[in-house]
């Protein structure tokens, strides 16, 4: 028996929300970002290339991916939003708590840890782009709220992590500090304008110049930038308690990150 | 920005696209993946990743082997993506297999009795003395011409057309099967339409599903039929289901039945009376495929010759079966009826059925509800059409096997006798009555992957023959378990499961035609790794070993000079001085006979056999459709065109059969409602009597086959019997009381379970139950079995009482001793005498039973049997035959397909 449920009434509401990210972040609106550092979870973390699992769940919709970016990641998320309402209307409870299912995992696995953080970035480092960057990041922390993928469990000690791993991945520093600073999972985001503001310079490419870090100025610079992060992100934790856990991680990341150039 | 403006711009998605999270084809020679029991450790193993296809009923759905590369053990089965039958997706039995494999309780090597028969005393010899002793005996028999006296009995035959090319060579008319206490009624009701012997229901595509029992989709094809329905249902048909029982498809459906069991014909013709009254027909696929002509003019001469006059015809002779009618002897509300009959004629051309076994297996006369049933298919027609019911030939894919050997002119009336010529297949149920007659012995008896002594009627009367030398000469039993059989044997030859053995075989899953590949993931894994094997026993557990290979070995030790013509049969193509391959066998099968499969192959620069191997199956066509309407070279005439039609006589669907008016039975020559043995009047419903549905299945269990299966027990281990609440109160019975069931031949005890799922005055108890064993640690499988003694007073009275039911042992595998469940069952099938339809042939299982307190001394389990009784009844039933010579002097119709078909002189008397 076909039904409106409150349920449907909530997945097409969302929908709205994840089209209005994507409709704005279009590639093509944003060159000059993507020029700079992409906003996609392969760019932006480094070290996972996130291909086989939302692809699989993707095939499944039969979705097909253009660039994996944040808008085609988020077009996924409205059509999901809305094959839920429908599914609702549809009486096919089957159907419609499988796109929440694939939805929460999308959203909790596969953007936000990154696209958070790089919205957050992109609108600090490109000023003329704050007023799309900061929307789009205030809209993905509020369907975190509603989708609570990453909620702070009670002790935090629960056992959700392998040990030596956090809600990104191995805490060990995979790779060379220089290079692990590219990668969100050192603490933050650091864009090419960020280093070229630092450096007072233009560099050719998203690459932290060996010297930096042996020169104390600008190793102290770097460690400041880290060490603001960490309450940064423990603020936006106390804020949105539907993805705390992943503040809360990158906030320790940020610490040690800091703790780890300052030490050099 | 507007909601509606939002929306419009999102993508539409489609659910079900594609099953996810499966590894890819690519990276099943590399698999990884981390250790679950390693946790918190990430522990990751490599595997290779071989298909073959599951053992573990009919339907040969595809499994995914995870083979670890370092350990060579197999990890786990899930299902195989590219099966395009099953599509991935399996049942609980498919998972189940790593049991199977790894059993502690596993017969691992060939063993050969050393007491008595049934002493459970064993010796483990080697293949090779196994092979030549029984090589030897059966070399014998055919150089004395007692060719008859070599007879292979299968149970689950898990392959397709080996043994016919086998027995061929051998020139042994020898082939028994199980098919008499299984689907032989609705074989012969299918077939006397159609040629084709079952349904092929194109569930996905129906708009409406009727299923008549439920039992293909619960136990049987449950996998890739329910999936199908399932996706029917999502797209808005309908189902409903005629079963006295509230089966598990019946509680999924949207309209349930429950009629008097053998009343189902009375309600189809209803059904079928009322399309014909709002002339919801579908007279252009009527006046081209009904042979309307042939039944006016052979057999209504008095009538106009016309199309029109035939309907005239169908309307009068259906004019009694009105819905009350219906409704008065099947006990279902005409409403009800109605409603099935509203949504048969809105479903037009996408009218999807099915019926296999309950109620055509259960009844007397119940190969009269499959023919019934496909007149309404053939009244809509909404045969062979998108979401219509086509016969099994269209979809099921039968590969050309090499160097066949050719047909025999023998003809082994043990199994074929004179008084049922019309049996779909052979008469096994009466194997026993024949040897006690003296109408024959068996020196070389193989049971393979079969239990009768457990699974047929009368089990008891198996005993008395299995245990007397001078009626079986030699038993071997051929069998990846133990079963109540094989404990009767002189030979138990381990045979492997789905993982451990090469089969082909193909099933109408679909409205589509496949070819499956079953293998040894062991062998294939190793294989690929270098590794070399002279035969598959070398990579199984223990020296389980796989039948293809087998009778190859066996045959040549039958013939090992060649003398009598059965060698070369099973010489290597390559080097006749050795064995054919495997490899050899199925790589020319895979070349020369599958079509489409060397295209795919040399796409991928692989050889067919080698595709095969990787992908464990091959999807020939889809969307099968409408095959009768293609023009041939050989066919039937249909408006100046030559068609292929139908496989039956006169090349179209037989509405009147002029094989059944020629052979006797000239009023059961149309579809029509024959009273069932257990006919519901007939019974003393005032008294104790009612009638006891035997032969519904639990759809995690595999008959014999699961009792190793550690996984399925846990789920399903208990066994009560069905007492609706009415009969209960009537009875005196409360949940859990002990019952005394008594037969004509004898008695067993249950325990009553009142339920609502069952109709008033029909009482039911699983098939799948009552496993038992002799010997505390041998004999069955311990997850499964209770422990009995079985005594006789050697005059044909039979008890077997059990000493305990199933508990915790200690064994290799830590699960034995964890085990929490502890029934056994009933081998209620013990206490049934034998009820050979005079038509099918096929055991009708329905028993008329009388319901009683449990005497004092009665405990859970007990069976008590006079096989003298049995005899009696088997005996009463055989009067109700109508015996060749029917027209010709033949045995059979020629056309009739039957196993090993004979050459047509072996047809004359």
């Amino acid at each position: 028996m076909p039904t409106r449920s409150e349920a449907a009434i909530a997945a097409s509401a969302e929908a709205v929300l994840w089209v209005e990210i994507t409709q704005e972040w279009e590639p093509a609106r944003h060159r000059e970002l993507w020029d700079d550092l992409p906003p996609t979870e392969s760019a932006v973390v480094r070290y996972f290339q996130p291909d086989a699992d939302l692809e699989r769940r993707a095939r499944y919709w039969g979705y097909e991916f253009v660039e994996r970016d944040l808008a085609d990641l988020c077009r996924l998320g409205a059509a999901l939003a809305r094959a839920e309402a429908e599914a609702w209307e549809r009486d096919e409870p089957h159907i419609a708590t499988r796109a929440y299912a694939d939805r929460r995992f999308l959203l909790g696995d596969r953007l936000l840890h990154w696209a958070v953080p790089w919205l957050e970035a992109a609108g600090r480092c490109h000023p003329p782009e704050r007023g799309a960057a900061e929307p789009a990041r205030l809209t993905l922390l509020e369907l975190g709220d509603r989708l609570r993928p990453a909620p702070v469990l009670t002790r935090g000690t629960e056992g959700l992590f392998a040990p030596g791993e956090d809600s990104y991945g191995p805490i060990e520093t995979p790779g060379p500090l220089p290079d692990y600073l590219l990668s969100v999972w050192s603490g933050r985001v650091v864009m090419k304008a960020t280093l070229e503001s630092l450096g007072a310079t233009r560099l050719v490419e998203r690459a932290i110049p060996e010297a930096w870090l042996a020169n104390r100025d600008t190793r102290d610079l770097m460690r400041v930038m880290y060490e603001v992060a960490e309450p940064r992100w423990l603020g936006i934790a106390a804020e949105h308690p539907g993805s705390a856990q992943l503040w809360r991680d990158l906030a320790a990341r940020a610490g040690r990150t800091a703790v780890a150039i300052g030490s050099l | 920005m507007t909601i509606e403006k939002d929306l419009d711009a999102i993508p539409r998605l489609l659910p079900g696209s594609e099953l996810t999270n499966y590894p890819p084809p690519e990276r099943w020679d590399d698999w990884e993946e981390y250790d679950a029991r390693a946790w918190p450790e990430k522990v990751k193993n490599r595997y290779r990743l071989i298909p073959t296809t599951c053992f573990n009923c009919e339907s040969a759905c595809g499994l995914l082997a995870y083979v670890n590369k370092e350990t060579g053990e197999i990890r786990k089965f899930e299902g195989n993506p590219a099966h395009p039958g099953s599509r991935g997706r399996n049942c609980a039995k498919g998972p189940a297999t790593i049991n199977q494999v790894y059993d502690p309780e596993r017969i691992l090597h060939p063993l050969k009795r050393v007491g008595e028969r049934g002493s459970g005393e064993w010796e483990q010899v080697t293949w090779e003395d196994a092979l030549q002793d029984i090589a030897g005996r059966m070399r014998t028999a055919i150089q004395e011409d007692r060719h008859d006296e070599i007879m292979y009995h299968v149970g689950r035959p898990g392959e397709d057309g080996f043994m016919d090319r086998t027995l061929k060579a051998w020139g042994v008319d020898g082939h028994n099967s199980h098919t008499n206490i299984c689907s032989s009624s609705a074989r012969v009701g299918y077939a006397m339409w159609m040629g084709h012997d079952r349904p092929s229901a194109d569930f996905a595509n129906a708009r409406f599903i009727l299923l008549l029992s439920s039992h293909l989709e619960t136990g049987h094809y449950f996998n890739p039929h329910a999936q199908r329905i399932m996706e029917a249902k999502q797209s808005g048909a309908k189902l409903a289901v005629i079963d006295p029982r509230l089966s598990n498809t019946a509680a999924m459906s949207d309209m349930w039945l429950s009629a008097w069991p053998g009343t189902e014909a009375a309600i189809l013709l209803a059904i079928a009376r009322q399309l014909l009254d709002w002339d919801a027909v579908d007279h252009t696929f009527m006046r081209r495929w009904v042979n309307w002509q042939q039944t006016l003019v052979d057999n209504h001469p008095d009538r106009s010759p016309t199309y029109e006059s035939f309907i005239e015809l169908l309307k009068e002779t259906y004019a009694d079966y009105t819905m009350e009618y219906a409704a008065e002897e099947s006990g279902v509300a005409p409403e009800q009826i109605m409603e099935i009959a509203t949504a048969i004629a809105g479903a037009g051309d996408r009218f999807a059925s099915h019926t296999w076994r309950s109620a055509g297996s259960g009844n007397r006369g119940g190969w009269q509800v499959a023919r019934c049933l496909w007149f309404l298919q053939v009244l809509t027609g909404s045969v062979g059409t998108k979401g219509g019911t086509s016969p099994n030939g269209w979809d099921k894919f039968k590969p050309a096997h090499w160097n066949m050997p050719p047909p025999h002119s023998r003809w082994n009336e043990m199994l074929w006798p004179e008084e049922y010529p019309l049996a779909h297949h052979e008469m096994s149920i009466l194997l026993p009555y024949f040897l006690k007659e003296g109408r024959g012995k068996v020196d070389v008896y193989f049971s393979r992957v079969y239990n009768p002594v457990w699974t047929n009627p009368d089990g008891f009367s198996w005993i008395e023959v299995l245990t007397d030398e001078t009626k079986v000469g030699l038993h071997v039993a051929m069998t990846p378990t133990w079963s109540e059989t094989a404990q009767y044997a002189d030979y138990i030859l381990p045979m492997g499961v789905s993982a451990e053995r090469h089969d082909t075989h193909s099933y109408e899953t679909h409205a589509g035609r496949w070819l499956g590949f079953r293998q040894p993931v062991v062998r294939v894994a190793g294989e690929r790794a270098g590794k070399t094997y002279e035969r598959t026993y070398e990579a199984n557990p223990g020296e389980v070993w796989e039948e293809t290979e087998f009778w190859i070995d066996l045959s040549w030790r039958v013939d090992p000079d060649g003398s009598l013509g059965i060698k070369k049969w099973f010489e290597s193509p390559a080097d006749p001085s050795r064995p054919v391959s495997v490899d050899e066998y199925y790589g020319w099968m895979f070349e020369n006979s599958v079509p489409g499969l060397p295209e795919k192959a040399s796409a991928e620069s692989i050889t067919p056999l080698e595709y095969m191997r990787k992908y464990g199956a091959v999807e020939i066509d889809k969307d099968v459709y409408s095959v009768h309407e293609r023009p041939a070279e050989k066919g039937v005439e249909i408006e100046g065109k030559t068609l292929t039609g139908w496989p039956t006589p006169g090349g179209k669907l037989e509405w009147w059969s002029q094989t059944m008016h020629e052979w006797g039975w000239e009023d059961e020559a149309i579809p029509t409602y024959l009273k069932t043995h257990v006919y519901w009047r007939d019974m003393d419903m005032a008294g104790n009597e009612r009638i006891l549905l035997p032969i519904f299945r639990l759809p995690t269990l595999i008959h014999t086959r699961s009792g190793n299966a550690k996984y399925l027990y846990e789920i399903s281990h208990g066994h009560p019997l069905w007492v609706n609440p009415v009969d209960a109160d009537a009875l005196g019975f409360a949940t859990g009381d002990l019952v005394r069931l008594s037969t004509d031949s004898g008695y067993f005890v249950m325990r009553a379970w009142r339920t609502e799922g069952i109709r008033p005055g029909v009482v039911a108890a699983s098939h799948h139950m009552g496993r038992w064993r002799l010997q505390e640690a041998s004999g069955n499988e311990r997850w499964a079995s209770a422990l009995v003694d079985i005594t006789s007073d050697g005059a044909g009275r039979w008890k077997l009482r059990q000493k305990k039911g199933i508990e915790p042992f200690t064994s290799d595998d830590p699960d034995s001793e964890r085990i929490w469940w502890k029934d056994a069952g009933v081998n209620q099938n013990l206490a049934f005498p034998t009820h050979p339809d005079p038509v099918s042939g096929m055991h009708a299982w329905h028993q008329r039973v009388r319901l009683t307190a449990a005497e004092p001394g009665d405990q859970y389990g007990d069976v008590m049997v006079d096989t003298n009784k049995s005899l009696e009844v088997y005996r009463e039933w055989l009067e109700l035959t109508k015996p060749a010579p029917g027209p010709g002097g033949l045995r059979r119709p020629l056309w009739l397909a039957r196993p090993v078909k004979p050459t047509p002189d072996a047809y004359q008397i």
